[in-house]
């Protein structure tokens, strides 16, 4: 078939730093592997661990995650500093990949499910300057 | 009293049947005759507007049952048009990316050059050709109309019925209720089964106490109604629409609650929901209760108006046994970080409750194509399905 599929981004910027804001310095381990800025990145990765792995990340940043948000809030979507911004996606990964562990399920995936593998994903209109 | 329903039904209910034939359905033959009498027959639904937010801004789609690529544009003059996607140089496709903002449109192979509008601005080499009257050559277009967000195109050579009349009682019930929000997700899956089986299948909430356990496990009904009937089931003759129950009891998971607490409420959760504020067509009684609504358009196109979010999805025909399935979700458009975390967390759940759904079709389909068994059965609950059954009929009987 003819159909464009296209990246999905959150934001027009991926994450240019590693650094994150003050007060957040404990969940900098996590930045490489996680602050990712799109849904399909974040979908991928999901189904790359297993549910250890998963758990490491998911128990650092639920115990967090209402004072990230708190922090984020302070700014608007387009005006967060490159630190900020990575404390951002590690919060759109979390928000992405909790519900294994939310929903108790045995895996990083549930037995019946339509394989993962056959999504396309395509754009969104969330970008702030679209 | 748990074996009572809580469904207030609508509409016109005659010539639904509880049994109907499904087995001569799948073949090539039959599908040709859907193409013609029903796809090429019908009002379809397209595009979001809310993807064409500005002058210029166009996307790339296509219609497979009719094979035909569109290129659905904001003009100058912010009117959206669609055109079928060919030069009328020698046809070949006008645009290939998805989309954008452009003023023109020029062809990769000769450069002819087409406006926002369509219009045919620009022939290169033009000498060499005796003559092409510019006005006589823009794009062809399609028959479109945008209704709440949503773009319509009709194939036929002259529309039988306009928009409105096609939308019936519909059309001035929802005026306002996708404004405001952007799309926050577009999934695309293609899957081996009959289109008429997947469209069923998002027709009727008799299946989400069985197939959403892993995911939503507990997010309709509840104690007082624990077979999840609708709350409202309406049939009418180009559409269908159903409430569902939303569990007051529902327990958000530890990071949907947390969430919860720093944005609006959306799917799995269902409180606080403000109903003066919503049109008169969403949640169309009033349910106290209400979780969403689920509005078949015949034949292919189902929308899920929510109170903060809705979705589009559509189940295209590639051939009698492939259908493209393409989801769309969408929210209130917002610069608040945390809004788009908690939005994150809805389409996500969203996502996965969508992979329960496709996994029953291609296994639903596989069984009832061997054509051992004729007819399915069709509970009250799943009137929706009678609908969609007594509208195709309806269409493919005008041969």
């Amino acid at each position: 078939m003819q159909y464009q599929t296209v990246p999905l981004t959150d934001l027009t910027r991926s994450a240019q730093s590693k650094n994150l804001p003050d007060g957040f310095s404990d969940l900098k381990l996590f930045v490489n592997e996680w602050a990712l800025s799109s849904e399909e990145e974040r979908f991928i990765k999901l189904h790359s661990v297993d549910l250890h792995h998963l758990g490491i990340f998911y128990h650092a940043m639920i115990n967090r995650i209402d004072q990230i948000l708190d922090y984020l809030d302070q700014y608007k979507l387009e005006e967060l500093p490159e630190d900020a911004r990575t404390l951002f996606y590690l919060a759109m990964t979390f928000s992405e990949t909790a519900h294994p562990i939310d929903l108790k399920w045995p895996d990083v995936d549930f037995t019946d499910a339509y394989p993962w593998q056959a999504f396309q994903f395509r754009t969104v209109s969330t970008e702030p300057n679209s | 009293m748990s074996g009572e329903s809580i469904t207030v039904f609508k509409g016109d209910e005659s010539r639904l049947s509880e049994k109907v034939s499904i087995a001569h359905r799948f073949s090539k033959e039959f599908h040709s005759k859907e193409v013609e009498l029903v796809f090429k027959k019908s009002w379809l639904v397209v595009a979001s507007a809310l993807d064409l937010p500005h002058k210029g801004s166009y996307l790339v789609t296509d219609v497979p049952p009719l094979k035909a690529s569109l290129l659905v544009v904001r003009g100058e003059d912010m009117h959206i048009r669609v055109f079928h996607n060919i030069c009328r140089h020698r046809g070949d496709k006008l645009v290939h990316q998805g989309c954008g903002v452009k003023r023109s449109f020029t062809c990769g192979f000769h450069a002819w050059t087409f406006c926002n509008e369509g219009k045919l601005i620009g022939v290169t080499d033009r000498t060499q050709f005796s003559e092409i009257d510019k006005d006589k050559n823009g794009l062809l277009e399609v028959h479109s109309e945008v209704w709440e967000n949503m773009v319509f195109v009709n194939f036929e050579s002259t529309p039988s019925q306009s928009l409105r009349e096609w939308l019936d009682v519909m059309h001035d019930q929802y005026a306002g209720f996708s404004d405001g929000r952007v799309k926050i997700a577009d999934h695309r899956v293609i899957l081996k089964t009959n289109w008429n089986l997947a469209v069923n299948a998002f027709c009727e909430g008799y299946h989400n106490l069985y197939i959403h356990k892993n995911t939503v496990p507990d997010y309709q009904g509840g104690s007082s109604n624990p077979n999840r009937h609708r709350a409202y089931i309406e049939v009418q003759r180009n559409f269908g629409r159903y409430s569902a129950h939303g569990n007051p009891n529902h327990k958000p998971t530890p990071a949907q609650g947390i969430f919860l607490n720093h944005s609006r409420p959306m799917f799995p959760a269902f409180t606080h929901f403000d109903m003066d504020k919503l049109p008169s067509g969403v949640n169309p009684s009033r349910f106290k209760q209400w979780a969403f609504d689920i509005v078949h358009m015949v034949p292919n196109f189902v929308f899920g108006p929510q109170a903060n979010t809705h979705s589009m999805m559509w189940f295209w025909p590639i051939d009698h046994e492939t259908t493209d399935i393409r989801v769309q979700r969408f929210a209130f458009a917002s610069n608040k970080p945390s809004d788009l975390v908690a939005q994150a967390h809805s389409r996500v759940r969203g996502r996965e409750v969508l992979r329960e759904d496709l996994a029953t079709l291609e296994a639903n389909f596989q069984a009832l194509r061997s054509g051992f068994m004729d007819s399915i059965f069709l509970s009250r609950q799943e009137m929706l399905i009678r609908n969609h059954y007594r509208a195709v009929d309806d269409m493919l009987s005008k041969e």
